[in-house]
């Protein structure tokens, strides 16, 4: 999975905001790792539940179905898939690639 | 998209930012002036300044969650629109918010479309924007429609003086309630009203109410009696079915109109009176002129100022503030006698056909208050109270007129459409037969038709 580009097109209507949402992302990356560190699984799971919600509103699926992963094991408190997820959404926002809307090159 | 939605003004309300973003331009890309609140505080505070047609919030928020939100906002506006939006794992507070008086409830992930749809049934269930705002003239008048904010600007304006009204609508729609609001505007708000149903009595009892009588004027006038106009003296007298006003009273009355004067029956000389007249009536007073029922010379003294007051199903953007008013004064001054529909429950009213207008959509809320025994009204008894609702508002014409064609169809599909043999059955004379035919719209050869296609 590392090293090959997510390439995800995105709506005409909302592509100026998705610079920040992805900003946002790889910044709350650092509060989901700290919440992971201090075994924090009510606030891990608030924060997980959270960006599946809105990365699978802004067209995000694949950051989504983490997010879900993710919530699930911060609700099992199970920290070996929280670690291992964690890794994934890691290496999955490096990967994110957006082709703009007026881009007709098919997405992979 | 629908009109209910174009320009609407939507207040969003989410903590997280980049969800706010996204609500908030789809709902402009659809058209809509949307204003983004980062919180439940911010939400309630821009709502102080500006009233929205409807919000749209987020469930699971740190500061305020939506559910206290909503009770907040129902506080301020108990039939503002709202729409929550939640992640899956909130279903429970799904069915607790269906029974708080939630327009929608939407899961994320949220889809473009889905919101905007969502945001358009609110819209439409609640009678749309609310840039015409909701406005009131006297009590029982509740209205948004641009309808009644034409006929309420108009009925201010003559209230001020003293011209004869005359208004006209279907049954139900509020006649004297819009008599009496226009009364308490008039300057003659000090002095009495007084109402009287001219076809609810036999004619020498109008008569007598009307114009009153002296000691002795008739058997059994054992005491003078003051009629009603003379009661109305420097306020105003309504006169509610005025089309079904016998012949000689519309003579009498013409003369008072003439002169403002009344002789009581079997009185010598007349009293003046200072009243002002406001009839109305639920028929075609025009077409009853021409047809000399009734007449033409009264027709134009009491048709001065004619205002119509339009049918429920030409507003029906009233209807859910008529539901919320009719709520709202059965409670009474108990909080705990508060009844609400569920968003289904109100939409069934708002798609009844409701041919009693106002007043049997306020019998219809009355019904389901009475019988509900929980805050939010079974959606059940709605859909009871309507089905046993249907023809109860006929008057005894439309009933008659109603038996009548479902009779003549029987008789034309007993006979085949023979003609003699159905008029013979029916006591009538061929000729008679075929004008009534006539009246209903009914076609015998398309019953010999139907007979020959079945075989027959």
């Amino acid at each position: 999975m590392s090293g090959q580009p997510h390439r995800i097109r995105i709506a005409a209507g909302i592509a100026d905001l998705v610079p920040a949402f992805l900003e946002n992302r790889r910044r709350e990356l650092d509060v989901i790792r700290a919440a992971a560190k201090a075994r924090d699984h009510r606030r891990l799971w608030q924060l997980a539940h959270n960006l599946k919600g809105v990365a699978g509103s802004y067209g995000f699926d694949h950051l989504s179905a983490i997010g879900l992963a993710l919530e699930q094991a911060a609700q099992a408190s199970d920290d070996a898939v929280i670690d291992q997820q964690l890794q994934r959404l890691d290496q999955h926002l490096a990967s994110i690639e957006i082709i703009p809307p007026e881009d007709t090159g098919s997405p992979t | 998209m629908s009109d209910h939605a174009k320009g609407a003004h939507i207040l969003v309300v989410d903590d997280d930012p980049d969800h706010l973003a996204l609500t908030q331009r789809w709902l402009q890309l659809a058209g809509m002036q949307v204003t983004a609140a980062a919180g439940g505080r911010q939400a309630l505070a821009v709502m102080e300044r500006r009233r929205p047609d409807l919000v749209v919030s987020d469930l699971m928020m740190e500061e305020l969650d939506g559910m206290r939100l909503l009770s907040a906002i129902h506080q301020l506006d108990a039939v503002l629109p709202v729409i929550l939006i939640s992640g899956q794992a909130e279903v429970r507070d799904a069915i607790q918010a269906a029974h708080l008086g939630v327009s929608d409830f939407i899961t994320k992930p949220i889809r473009e479309p889905d919101l905007v749809a969502a945001v358009e049934r609110a819209l439409q269930r609640a009678g749309g924007k609310q840039g015409a705002a909701v406005q009131a003239f006297g009590e029982g008048l509740v209205y948004r429609s641009a309808a009644m904010v034409e006929l309420v600007e108009r009925a201010r304006l003559v209230a001020m003086g003293d011209t004869t009204l005359l208004l006209s609508g279907e049954t139900g729609t509020g006649k004297e309630e819009l008599a009496k609001a226009i009364h308490r505007a008039s300057p003659r708000r000090q002095g009495p009203f007084v109402s009287i149903n001219c076809s609810a009595m036999p004619e020498h009892l109008l008569e007598s109410e009307l114009f009153g009588h002296e000691k002795g004027a008739f058997t059994g006038a054992n005491s003078r009696h003051v009629g009603l106009f003379q009661a109305a003296d420097k306020g105003t007298l309504f006169l509610d079915e005025i089309g079904d006003m016998p012949a000689n009273l519309q003579a009498k009355l013409l003369r008072v109109l003439q002169d403002f004067q009344v002789r009581p029956v079997g009185a010598l000389k007349a009293v003046p009176v200072d009243v002002r007249i406001i009839s109305a009536t639920h028929h075609d007073l025009l077409s009853m002129v021409c047809s000399h029922e009734f007449r033409e010379d009264l027709y134009y003294r009491l048709n001065v100022v004619p205002l119509l007051i339009p049918p429920l199903r030409d507003r029906r953007e009233d209807i859910p503030l008529l539901i919320e008013h009719f709520l709202a004064s059965l409670a009474g001054t108990k909080p705990s006698a508060r009844r609400r529909f569920s968003p289904k429950g109100q939409e069934y009213l708002l798609q009844a056909a409701l041919p009693g207008n106002v007043r049997q959509l306020r019998n219809l809320v009355e019904r389901c208050v009475v019988l509900s025994t929980s805050e939010v009204i079974p959606d059940q008894l709605v859909v009871e109270a309507l089905a046993d609702q249907v023809g109860e508002v006929q008057s005894l014409d439309e009933a008659k007129h109603a038996f009548e064609h479902r009779y003549l169809v029987g008789l034309l599909r007993t006979t085949n459409g023979n003609v003699s043999t159905a008029a013979r059955m029916a006591g009538r004379n061929r000729t008679e037969f075929y004008k009534l035919l006539g009246r209903h719209g009914l076609d015998a050869a398309s019953f010999r038709a139907e007979a020959e296609s079945a075989g027959q």
